[in-house]
């Protein structure tokens, strides 16, 4: 019997990416009920698929056939929304990244689901590439000697991939201008929310590499919207860059690692589209590449599977590192814009 | 004027420019003296005292090959006197591949520059410098350093370069030593993201040298450059005498220079 599924959210997210995917995962999933914000799209999308439909999230968390709860709202409302979802006695929630926009937020949400055994995934599809899965297994190997870090992301508009994966849009939302950079206040607080929305895609898999932060050593806005940022973790050196173009080639989103003896770079898909996994490189001092095949599954399946795995009790639900990785991305997002008042000047 | 006449002496005992003067038999052609020469000054070593002995000895133009690091300070106390031209080979920063990069660009300017190196402790500061080259050249200005910090075998950096139209390119930097393999030489790779993307890689041991742009219509990879880094070295050189024009090889050579020497001291 697949699990029923109640998606809090009726953004592009919801539209283009996880409708999709779910809909290919029928063996495992159901869309039971669909609760947007008051935008009207819940009914429209639920339409479609004979599931309910509803405004606010009191009448999809009082439905007692949905067993997961999907939390695809703004960032601000999660934590919030699973603390409800669980306090309803749900089975399971999904939320997408991130978890919580505090580190009190995030324990609160890590100390309810463990007390009820609520099941909790974080969307960070990423890390369920089984590209990086198999790229992790190699540098856990290496015992330490891995010296540099870096995630490089150059995004045209998403609308681009959306109409590969869906119908019916346009998804984006409506652009909003850029925001007024030039005030470090504000700089700062939107280099933190990149930070925490779209650096999270990685920042559990640099955490297995690169465990703390010690030192930001420079956090920047760069244009025409993105960032710049440099952190020491131990001996380990992160560099995150983003551009957010208006137009241009495919999306680059790239982690690349150095290690003493050799350096691997994944190239993950687009956002939204369903390629396969990460591919893989590896060069080695003796300057052979050795590429490696794709998995049929992207991140974005995977996470779905797995969410299958932790209901049905075959692999445990992970709430420390769910906690730790949350507080990582908060921390550095905190530093980030702590360095950005300060300035950059050593 | 005979065939004789038109031709350039080349004054090298280096078996790449002897190669590369038999392969431009109408410009060029042995010397047996620096007097009114090309002089080739090996780039290993002191080669800023063989640049001085060439043209005090009546060279006509100097061509360094691939310059190992020389300490800034040495170079600050003994400035250029000028007057001939200068040409650097290097062969991580090919004059040409350089132009087809920027051209390949149509004018479109790169958002944010990020280089990364990768080579045994001894070549490192080599390959930085070369990657400065680039982030200038596709930056279009000099690079000034922002923020750096260091560990043991790695290092991070954040600069800006002029840009055009008083748009600075933020520019990021990281290398790594990393083992020495069987072969000489490291791994630079570049990329100038934007609204046309540029990615170079020059890997030293697989003899690679790759330049790709990227657009929406998809992605150009540039021809391999065949001709070889000393017969392209020594042409400009053999060019500048004729043209007179300056060539900007040996300040921007000491741009790249003083910019990682305060990198690695900082």
């Amino acid at each position: 019997m697949p699990w029923s599924v109640g998606i809090l959210g009726a953004g592009p997210g919801v539209a283009a990416l996880h409708l999709p995917v779910l809909g290919g995962l029928r063996d495992l999933f159901h869309i039971r009920h669909i609760a947007d914000g008051g935008s009207g799209r819940a009914r429209e999308l639920a339409g479609r698929l004979g599931a309910r439909w509803s405004a606010g999230e009191a009448d999809l968390l009082a439905d007692t056939g949905v067993d997961v709860v999907a939390v695809c709202s703004p960032p601000a409302e999660h934590a919030r929304q699973i603390l409800a979802a669980v306090a309803a006695g749900k089975r399971a929630v999904f939320c997408e990244k991130p978890l919580a926009t505090s580190p009190e937020e995030a324990e609160a949400v890590i100390a309810a689901c463990r007390a009820a055994g609520t099941v909790l995934l974080v969307g960070t599809n990423h890390l369920f590439d089984a590209a990086w899965g198999r790229v992790r297994h190699h540098l856990m190997a290496l015992e330490g000697r891995i010296q540099a870090i870096s995630v490089t992301l150059a995004l045209p508009p998403n609308d681009r991939y959306h109409g590969l994966v869906a119908e019916g849009g346009p998804f984006q939302a409506a652009r909003r201008g850029r925001p007024g950079v030039e005030d470090p206040a504000v700089a700062a607080e939107v280099l933190r929310q990149l930070l925490t929305g779209l650096a999270v895609h990685d920042l559990p898999a640099v955490r297995d590499m690169a465990p703390g932060i010690d030192e930001v050593v420079y956090a920047r806005i760069a244009p025409p919207i993105g960032y710049l940022v440099g952190y020491r973790s131990g001996g380990v050196l992160v560099q995150l860059a983003l551009t957010m173009l208006p137009e241009g080639p495919d999306a680059l989103w790239r982690m690349t690692v150095a290690t003493s003896h050799d350096r691997v770079e994944v190239n993950f898909p687009p956002a939204f589209v369903h390629a396969g996994s990460a591919s893989t490189r590896v060069r080695s001092v003796d300057g052979q590449w050795t590429e490696y095949r794709r998995d049929p599954d992207d991140g974005y399946v995977a996470e779905w599977r797995l969410l299958a795995s932790l209901l049905e009790g075959v692999a445990p639900v992970e709430y420390d590192e769910l906690l730790a990785d949350a507080c990582y991305a908060l921390e550095l997002g905190y530093g980030a814009a702590a360095k950005v008042l300060e300035g950059v000047s050593p | 004027m005979s065939l004789m006449r038109q031709r350039r002496g080349v004054l090298t005992a280096l078996p790449a420019y002897a190669a590369a003067t038999a392969e431009l038999p109408r410009t060029a052609a042995p010397a047996d003296g620096v007097q009114g020469a090309v002089a080739v000054v090996p780039g290993s070593g002191d080669w800023w005292q063989g640049l001085l002995a060439a043209r005090s000895g009546g060279a006509v133009a100097v061509v360094i090959t691939d310059p190992g690091t020389l300490p800034w300070e040495a170079l600050e106390a003994r400035p250029w006197p000028g007057g001939i031209p200068v040409i650097v080979e290097r062969p991580r920063l090919r004059s040409d591949v350089v132009a087809d990069a920027v051209r390949a660009r149509r004018g479109s300017p790169a958002r944010i520059v990020i280089v990364e190196c990768a080579a045994p402790a001894a070549s490192l500061e080599g390959v930085i410098r070369d990657g400065f080259g680039w982030a200038r050249s596709l930056g279009q200005g000099p690079l000034t350093l922002q923020a750096g910090s260091a560990t043991t075998q790695g290092r991070i950096a954040l600069l800006s370069s002029a840009g055009t139209a008083g748009a600075p390119v933020p520019t990021t930097l990281a290398a790594t030593a990393a083992a020495a393999g069987p072969h000489g030489g490291g791994l630079l790779q570049v990329l100038a993201l934007g609204e046309v993307r540029t990615e170079i890689t020059v890997d030293q041991p697989a003899g690679l040298m790759r330049l790709e742009t990227s657009t929406e219509e998809g992605i150009l990879r540039a021809p391999e450059r065949y001709e070889s880094s000393a017969r392209l070295a020594l042409r400009r050189a053999l060019a500048a005498c004729s043209s007179g024009e300056p060539v900007a090889d040996l300040d921007e050579l000491l741009e790249d220079i003083s910019l990682a020497a305060a990198l690695l001291r900082s």
